[in-house]
């Protein structure tokens, strides 16, 4: 770390100097423990229980929930739903994400400040918006993307992409980048401009083209950045429950059922919340373990 | 000088932020009597404002969120309101997605309603929270009244008592185009036969002859019901939770299924409720299964006559021993004391009665259908300005709902649908078939076993 | 040559781009205009148009009650935010002491559990305190989603104050809290307005809470009534379309106003005044 403590010189505020952080962090402490520690403590308790639906009051079941969850198939597919969903998001994201940036970075004058406010206008679309919106214009019937491919010929039948499931996946990956992905650049961008001009300029002089210059310096100097970004994205994407639910309820034929999709059906459709919580629990462990590997992979060396 | 202008918008936020906080969070109870009246719920609480201390508080959670809906139900809870000072009923708008999931829980945590909208299976789940009220009594003096339909009520017998009072009914029918078919020299499909050809022959380019729900939703499953009690598979469980869906009358259903999605959009994957409807109406379907609903926006959204709008019962395997998909919906008792019960009903006899019955139901003409004798046939249900444009179409729908079933309550209740209707299963099996490739035969079988699987828990 | 080729690519890149964020939203403000019985063929043009669906949505909805409530919560929600994040972060970023990895790490768990199985246990605590169906039990589970990413937005903010402001403040006498208050926040004010923008953006979009916690009218944000006009059912386009385009219309203007000073936050935070 690189701040310093504070020493009150003149000796007598020792004391309140020394309770002052608790008092600051308090607040933010006391409020996540309230509204996550604690529910997640009820959920852990749940989930040695035979509770079926919401309200209801299970008996001690051991173990058997978790036993059951391992050992069922569809959970370990929503998990390579979620895989997929959390590579697709990431790659594509960044992708975007990274060439808006660029081009954020490169343009001045009016057109570029109008860009760069008003790029982010699909992230701040509500879901709901963002899915009726979408569903809307792939729709094989009354939708404008497949009538305009058939008109321009390019496929003579409307195209199932949120109904198919080879598609399903990939359509709901693109339709929530859509929404994120200039906010990724914004925050991308926040990086780049801390990179000092001359570094590229001096560059410049020894000969470097724009790849190598991307290469040997923006991606280097981005590296706390994107490693925020890995990981707070990461997890972020994982959770991200409304968007699928709203687009394609996990469907069809459980293409787009995440783990978050793969929980709610189990506690509201199926009625099982005491099996469900086991199911979060083991989710949140595995999740833990997967932002401890990517926190070793991608931190910073400083 | 831009600094300045930034510190004025900071400045203004913040104020503005710290207003709404207190404006919004601690002070925003008194705004309305509304959200008064939900967190209190059962209990003595504070009277609702506007009321005498004496008067009995009735809160009633209904799920009919559209805001149209919800001002006619408005409207006729203010007027029983005025002319019945002694009761205060108030209506919370609640939504369907929260009725399995908070409503248990705000149940047992005694923050739930008096009165609370409720469909069979998802009474059958409240049910089994011990906290819902016979109303056997109160059935019984409306049904000497106005005569209640027997289906709309036999759903709500669980053992020897009645737990709801039923509101209205929903009927599917067979919705057509008729510009379409007299342009095509048809006729209206009687028989399984009949519906094929006529959704093949109707099948061009980009219009669809019939356009099928085919997700893992509630309208898929609606739409399979109808085509299995069309088809004679009519006991899909019994009243000892004992599956019967794997048999040849549920496959023949499936089969007819699976041709007609020949016939219905590549993505009916995707379809619910509003896409059927809206390929009907913009000319790219000519053919659909479904409720009511229809009526409504008929004539804006296609630019056509109501006479081009028209249904008939679902066709059947011979053109004859009907069926349909029927539902009615109630309202539970979730409180105890005699003066709940009391004002309750007088609320329910009031509302059947065929003065005030039709305009309560109109509130969504033609899909919410009378469950009572004489609301059929009253004024009030046949003078609104959209039913009495539709009357063939409104006889077509009233007599579907009176040879109309809902799966789970066709021989005796069975308390555990819950457990097949909650993840959808019928639909889920029809996926697998549609999406999965799975023959008719193999997919019901592996529903069979689904089925009998969530009912064990 | 090269350097053509470059503004080429950057140009065609841009558009695409361009055309990928602007058309889904140009699509819905053009469908919303078109009549009932236009509104559902394929095409971005329309033979009539109309104002009814909006006229609609004004007499027919709760629109400006939903407007009310999404005003209040997102206002709320950035207060609240704002309290707590700078303070929070104070702490972290310009202090030493014990516990502190502890704070960061908690914040970290918090994305770690699957918000969506939170939703029982937090309606069951939140009913047993009476706080179901009051637009603060939104703004409580808003402030614990959106508080952990602000304060590390902050870091940048925060370390953009040069520290020996503080230690010769601090060499003049000055306590923490005047060193805060008279030296520090006002240095911050780009990250303050940034985390503002953000909360209230944040708040304005958030469905899954608000659709479960709030039931009655003059609570429901809009995105819950938005929700419902779409109904079960039956769908109606035309109030749909507008109801989305009056969903998203708030937060533009909003944001023509500071969108400005909240992407010049983001980006330019990190820099030195």
């Amino acid at each position: 770390m690189n701040t310093q403590s504070i020493k009150n010189p003149s000796g007598h505020g020792e004391w309140r100097n020394w309770v002052l952080p608790y008092i600051l962090v308090a607040p933010l402490m006391i409020w996540l423990i309230a509204t996550i520690l604690i529910p997640v403590v009820t959920v852990v308790y749940e989930s040695v229980t035979s509770a079926t639906f919401v309200g209801t009051v299970g008996d001690f079941v051991g173990f058997k929930n978790y036993v059951s969850v391992l050992k069922d198939p569809h959970y370990w597919a929503a998990w390579r739903n979620s895989i997929g969903w959390i590579v697709g998001c990431t790659i594509l994201q960044t992708i975007l994400g990274f060439s808006l940036a660029l081009l954020l970075n490169s343009s001045t004058g009016r057109l570029g400040q109008f860009a760069r406010t008003w790029s982010i206008v699909a992230w701040i679309t509500p879901t709901v918006v963002v899915s009726l919106i979408w569903r809307w214009i792939f729709n094989g019937s009354y939708g404008i993307f497949n009538a305009f491919l058939m008109t321009i010929g390019v496929i003579s039948e409307p195209l199932s992409l949120l109904g198919h499931p080879n598609t399903a996946l990939m359509t709901a990956i693109f339709i929530n980048v859509w929404r994120w992905f200039a906010f990724t650049a914004v925050i991308l961008l926040a990086g780049l401009s801390t990179i000092p001009k001359e570094l590229y300029e001096s560059a410049s002089v020894d000969g470097a083209g724009i790849m190598q210059k991307f290469f040997s310096i923006t991606m280097p100097s981005l590296q706390n950045v994107t490693f925020a970004l890995v990981i707070v994205g990461t997890l972020w994407c994982f959770n991200i429950f409304d968007q699928i639910w709203l687009l394609t309820l996990g469907g069809p034929l459980n293409a787009t059922t995440t783990v978050p999709v793969y929980l709610y059906r189990g506690a509201f459709e199926s009625f099982q919340i005491g099996r469900t919580a086991a199911a979060s629990v083991i989710t949140a462990l595995l999740l833990l373990l997967l932002a401890a590997g990517l926190i070793k992979l991608t931190q910073p060396k400083d | 000088m831009k600094k300045r202008s930034f510190a004025i918008i900071m400045t203004a936020i913040m104020l503005l932020s710290i207003f709404a906080a207190c404006g919004g969070g601690a002070g925003a109870p008194p705004a309305s009597s509304d959200s008064e009246a939900a967190p209190s719920g059962s209990g003595e609480a504070a009277p609702a404002p506007g009321g005498d201390d004496s008067a009995v508080d009735l809160v009633f959670w209904h799920m009919e969120e559209p805001p149209h809906r919800v001002r006619r139900f408005n409207e006729v809870f203010d007027q029983f309101n005025e002319e019945h000072p002694d009761i205060n009923f108030s209506g919370v708008v609640q939504s369907w997605n929260d009725a399995y999931t908070l409503f248990p829980a705000a149940i047992m945590a005694g923050t739930g309603p008096d009165l609370m909208l409720t469909s069979p299976d998802h009474a059958t789940i409240i049910y089994e929270l011990g906290k819902n009220q016979p109303v056997t009594d109160i059935i019984n003096a409306i049904d000497s009244q106005q005569s209640l339909l027997p289906a709309s009520i036999e759903s709500y017998k669980f053992g020897d008592e009645y737990y709801a009072v039923p509101v209205y009914g929903m009927a599917q029918v067979l919705w057509y185009r008729k510009d379409m078919f007299d342009a095509a020299g048809l006729s209206p499909p009687k028989t399984w036969d009949e519906l094929i050809a006529a959704a093949e022959a109707l099948t061009s380019g980009d219009v669809y002859g019939i356009a099928l729900p085919a997700s893992r939703t509630m309208a898929t499953d609606q739409v399979i019901w109808s085509f299995m009690t069309a088809g004679g598979a009519r006991n899909m469980i019994d009243s000892n939770n004992t599956v019967d869906f794997n048999n040849p009358q549920t496959v023949a259903a499936y089969e007819l299924y699976e041709t007609l999605m020949k016939f219905s959009p590549p993505d009916s994957t995707t379809f619910a409720w509003g896409e059927p409807q809206a390929l009907f109406n913009s000319g790219k379907a000519a053919m659909a299964i479904e409720k009511g609903q229809y009526l409504l926006p008929w004539t804006d959204e296609s630019g056509r006559p109501p006479e081009d709008l028209d249904c008939v019962l679902i066709p059947t395997p011979t053109g004859s021993n009907y069926g349909s998909y029927f539902l009615s919906n109630g309202v539970m008792l979730l409180s105890e004391g005699e003066d709940k019960k009391a004002a309750a009903s007088t609320f329910f006899q009031w509302l059947l009665q065929p003065e005030t019955y039709g305009y309560f139901i109109n509130a969504e003409p033609g899909l919410f259908l009378p469950v009572t004798e004489t609301g059929a046939k009253a004024q009030s249900f046949l003078n609104d300005p959209i039913i009495s444009q539709y009357p063939k179409q409104v006889e077509t729908l009233l007599e579907a709902s009176n040879i109309g079933m809902l799966y789970g309550f066709t021989d005796g209740a069975a308390m555990r649908i819950g457990q097949i209707t909650g993840p959808n299963l019928k639909a889920a099996t029809l996926e697998q078939i549609v999406v999965g490739g799975m023959s008719p035969s193999d997919a019901v079988a592996w529903g069979q076993a689904e089925m009998e699987r969530a009912v064990a828990g | 040559m090269r350097i053509n080729k470059w503004k080429m690519i950057k140009w065609i890149v841009g558009l695409i781009v361009a055309f990928l964020i602007a058309s889904p939203i140009l699509w819905i403000v053009l469908s919303s205009f078109k009549t009932a019985d236009q509104i559902l063929i394929p095409r971005l043009w329309s033979d009539s148009w109309t104002f009814r669906h909006y006229r609609e949505l004004f007499t027919d909805t709760p629109y400006l009650m939903a407007l009310q409530a999404s005003l209040k919560l997102a206002l709320g929600t950035t207060a609240a935010a704002l309290l707590i994040v700078i303070s929070a972060s104070y702490a972290v970023y310009r202090m030493e002491f014990p516990g502190k990895k502890l704070v960061q790490k908690i914040m970290l768990i918090t994305y770690v559990f699957p918000g969506i199985l939170l939703i029982v246990p937090v309606y069951d605590t939140m009913s047993r305190i009476g706080m179901t169906d009051r637009l603060m039990s939104i703004v409580i589970m808003n402030v614990t989603f959106i508080a952990p990413f602000c304060v590390w937005l902050m870091r940048g903010f925060f370390k953009a104050v040069p520290i020996t402001l503080d230690e010769s403040a601090a060499l003049d006498g000055a306590g923490s809290f005047r060193i805060l208050f008279s030296i520090i926040l006002p240095l911050l004010k780009p990250g303050i307005a940034t985390v503002a923008i953000y909360s209230f953006i944040m708040s304005w979009t958030e469905f899954t809470f608000s659709s479960m916690l709030l039931s009655s009218e003059v609570n429901r944000t809009l995105p819950i009534t938005m929700n419902a006009i779409m109904g079960q059912y039956t769908v109606r386009w035309g109030q749909t379309a507008a109801g989305g385009v009056l969903t998203l219309l708030p937060v533009i203007l909003l944001f023509a106003f500071v969108g400005k000073y909240f992407i010049k936050g983001l980006t330019e935070g990190a820099i030195k005044e």
